[in-house]
């Protein structure tokens, strides 16, 4: 009995202390380690390479692009949602397994997908081309990469919330004289604003990161379509790592205070206070 | 009766291949109580939810107030709907619950809490106006959804299992005070119940609803006096069903009599199944019997406070649930082994087309 107990405990105790080494290695000491990076030649000299135009200029599109991608996806994929939980129609499955798509394939493919499709050599591309106006290597180009990239978060978080609604508050709302957009606005909304703003978190985060799309679809102008991560990149190669590691303990600090916040609001306090 | 204020004519409604509502017709008189009644999956929600326009039939017409329904929105029918899980707005005070339907009808500020706090009173909420819903009880909080489906003044109220979700002292006595307010408000009102006690308590009339059909409407001592069907027989309190043969107009089981009531059974010759509730059924001591009754032997006995049940089995072998008030000069010493004299003080009489079956009781 105790023999086993002993082994079971000692099972349990490997497995805990793999897990802790694991995150030690593999997240925590990278981070230092950019942390040390940047800050190498003091906080000053830490201080000036954020305040570069260029880096100044990617960090504020990251920002823009983050904030137009949730936005977007907020409503597109809030409806999707709507459309998967709430109706029944041939195709569903499929719609709902495509949902994925932007989790499984890589980023860079989806860049390279669209570049096909919307830019200068694809058949939408050339249509607009000829129209004078240029999605790709634009901001339009940028954002529609974000926004197919970080698709899934927001359903899967708003659909997740509705699954566990009744209907029958929305029901009732109709039988008490609610017009559908009255429905839809006084009684669905609120009932999955938490899914809505877990969603939205995880969009705005996915996206701040974003690099396999963005360097396919942006073209890496420097001023004009670099964002931070492809900035990073472009320093790296050039051989400023310090200038690199600048902006990215900044946008890895962004994200861990993003996800931190996502915590506070899903907890059960932070959701009575809300 | 007057004009119906709600009328129901001919509604199916499937679900895939099956037909969960078939062919249902009703008509509800104005200020009028109907219960219906019958087990789960037979069709009565989808029923009601067809009247309030949340589900679309796939053939008949809802009238309410004379006027057709069909191709009109929920919105615009006029009805009040409680659900079984109540169905309030969360993150909403009671009052702000109670108050929607008249916030969506643009009605102003200080009339909608006007309306709010008369309805509070009407069901004895006005001190938990500010709380949270989700900081009430089951029963007031279907209370409060009963407040709020009245507020805007309908013409016909829904109920769906109102109670059905509540414990059974909660349950009993907001059976009472929807009777209550049913009283007082005067409102036409359909409630869907699977409890037969709620249905003969609340219902002016009850319709027994079974496998997507009505297998009887009317008063509740009329579905219980003299149920149309064994299904409703069943349904509504105990019975006992046995086989019978018309003879001079009486049904015979064996040699036990149940003279006929005018049930619409011819006298002729005929095989016929006899319905005898327990409480319908006395005992006698042994002694010389009268034409029309039988002998049994009691197997066993039990004591449920107010009344007795006996198992007895008759000498042509019918098993019988007896059930004798406990001032019944043989309740007080009759056991098990016991010999006894039986008669049917009344029973129903049903046709039995498909002819006689080895017999049956039921508890």
């Amino acid at each position: 009995m105790s023999r086993s107990l002993n082994m079971d405990s000692l099972v349990r105790g490997a497995t805990f202390a793999a897990a802790l080494g694991l995150f030690f290695l593999l997240i925590l000491l990278p981070l230092v380690s950019l942390n040390q990076y940047a800050v190498r030649e003091g906080i000053g000299v830490f201080w000036d390479r954020l305040k570069n135009p260029d880096a100044v200029g990617a960090l504020r599109l990251t920002l823009l692009v983050a904030l137009a991608a949730t936005a977007v996806n907020g409503v597109i994929g809030t409806a999707m949602a709507f459309l998967l939980t709430r109706y029944r129609f041939p195709g569903r499955k499929v719609i709902n397994a495509l949902v994925d798509i932007p989790l499984a394939i890589p980023t860079v493919v989806t860049g390279f997908a669209l570049l096909l499709m919307y830019g200068p050599l694809g058949p939408v591309g050339r249509f607009l081309g000829e129209r004078n106006i240029q999605l790709m290597f634009s901001f339009p180009g940028l954002l529609l990469g974000h926004v197919f990239v970080t698709f899934p978060f927001m359903v899967r978080a708003v659909g997740a919330v509705l699954e566990s609604v009744p209907r029958s508050g929305e029901d009732a709302a109709r039988t008490l004289g609610a017009k559908e957009w009255q429905v839809f606005a006084y009684v669905t909304i609120p009932a999955v604003k938490e899914g809505i703003v877990a969603g939205a978190f995880l969009t705005f985060s996915r996206s701040l990161g974003e690099f396999g799309a963005s360097i396919m679809v942006s073209g890496n102008l420097v001023g004009r379509t670099q964002t931070g991560p492809l900035y990073i990149f472009s320093r790296f190669n050039t051989g400023d790592v310090e200038g690199a590691a600048a902006i990215a303990i900044l946008l890895a600090l962004a994200s861990f205070i993003i996800l931190l916040l996502l915590q506070i609001v899903q907890s059960p306090t932070g959701r009575r206070a809300a | 009766m007057t004009v119906p204020h709600l009328s129901l004519e001919k509604i199916r409604k499937g679900f895939g291949a099956k037909d969960v509502v078939d062919d249902v017709s009703l008509n509800v008189a104005p200020g009028e109580m109907l219960a219906i009644l019958g087990p789960s999956g037979c069709g009565k929600s989808t029923l009601l939810r067809v009247v309030a326009g949340l589900l679309r039939a796939d053939g008949g017409t809802v009238r309410i107030a004379g006027r057709e329904m069909n191709g009109i929105p929920t919105r615009d029918r006029g009805i009040g709907f409680v659900f079984q899980d109540y169905a309030l707005f969360p993150r909403m005070t009671v009052r702000d619950n109670i108050a929607f339907g008249l916030r969506v009808r643009g009605v102003p500020h200080g009339d909608r809490n006007r309306k709010a706090s008369e309805m509070l009173e009407l069901v004895g909420l006005a001190e938990e106006a500010d709380r949270p819903v989700e900081t009430l009880s089951g029963g007031q909080r279907q209370r409060v959804a009963l407040a709020r489906s009245l507020a805007v003044s309908p013409s016909l109220l829904l109920l769906d299992e109102p109670l059905s979700a509540l414990d059974i002292k909660v349950r009993e006595r907001l059976r009472r005070g929807i009777a209550a307010v049913h009283k007082k408000v005067g409102i036409t009102t359909l409630i869907v119940t699977h409890d037969q006690g709620e249905a003969m308590e609340l219902g002016d009339r009850i319709a027994v609803m079974n496998d997507g059909r009505f297998e009887q409407i009317a008063s509740p001592r009329d579905v219980y006096q003299a149920p149309a069907t064994e299904f409703v027989a069943k349904f509504i309190g105990e019975v006992n069903v046995l086989p019978g043969q018309l003879y001079h107009g009486a049904a015979y089981a064996g040699n036990l009599a149940i003279r006929m009531e005018g049930n619409g059974i011819p006298s002729r010759g005929g095989t016929v199944k006899v319905l005898l509730r327990p409480e319908d059924v006395t005992l006698l001591p042994p002694g010389i019997g009268e034409a029309g009754q039988t002998r049994a032997s009691v197997k066993s006995v039990s004591w449920l406070g107010a009344h007795l049940r006996a198992e007895i089995t008759t000498e042509e072998g019918y098993s019988l649930t007896v059930l004798l008030q406990r001032s019944h000069p043989m309740a007080e010493r009759l056991s098990a082994g016991d010999t006894v004299r039986v008669a049917a003080l009344r029973g129903t009489v049903l046709p039995d087309p498909i002819g006689a079956k080895e017999p049956e009781y039921f508890l």
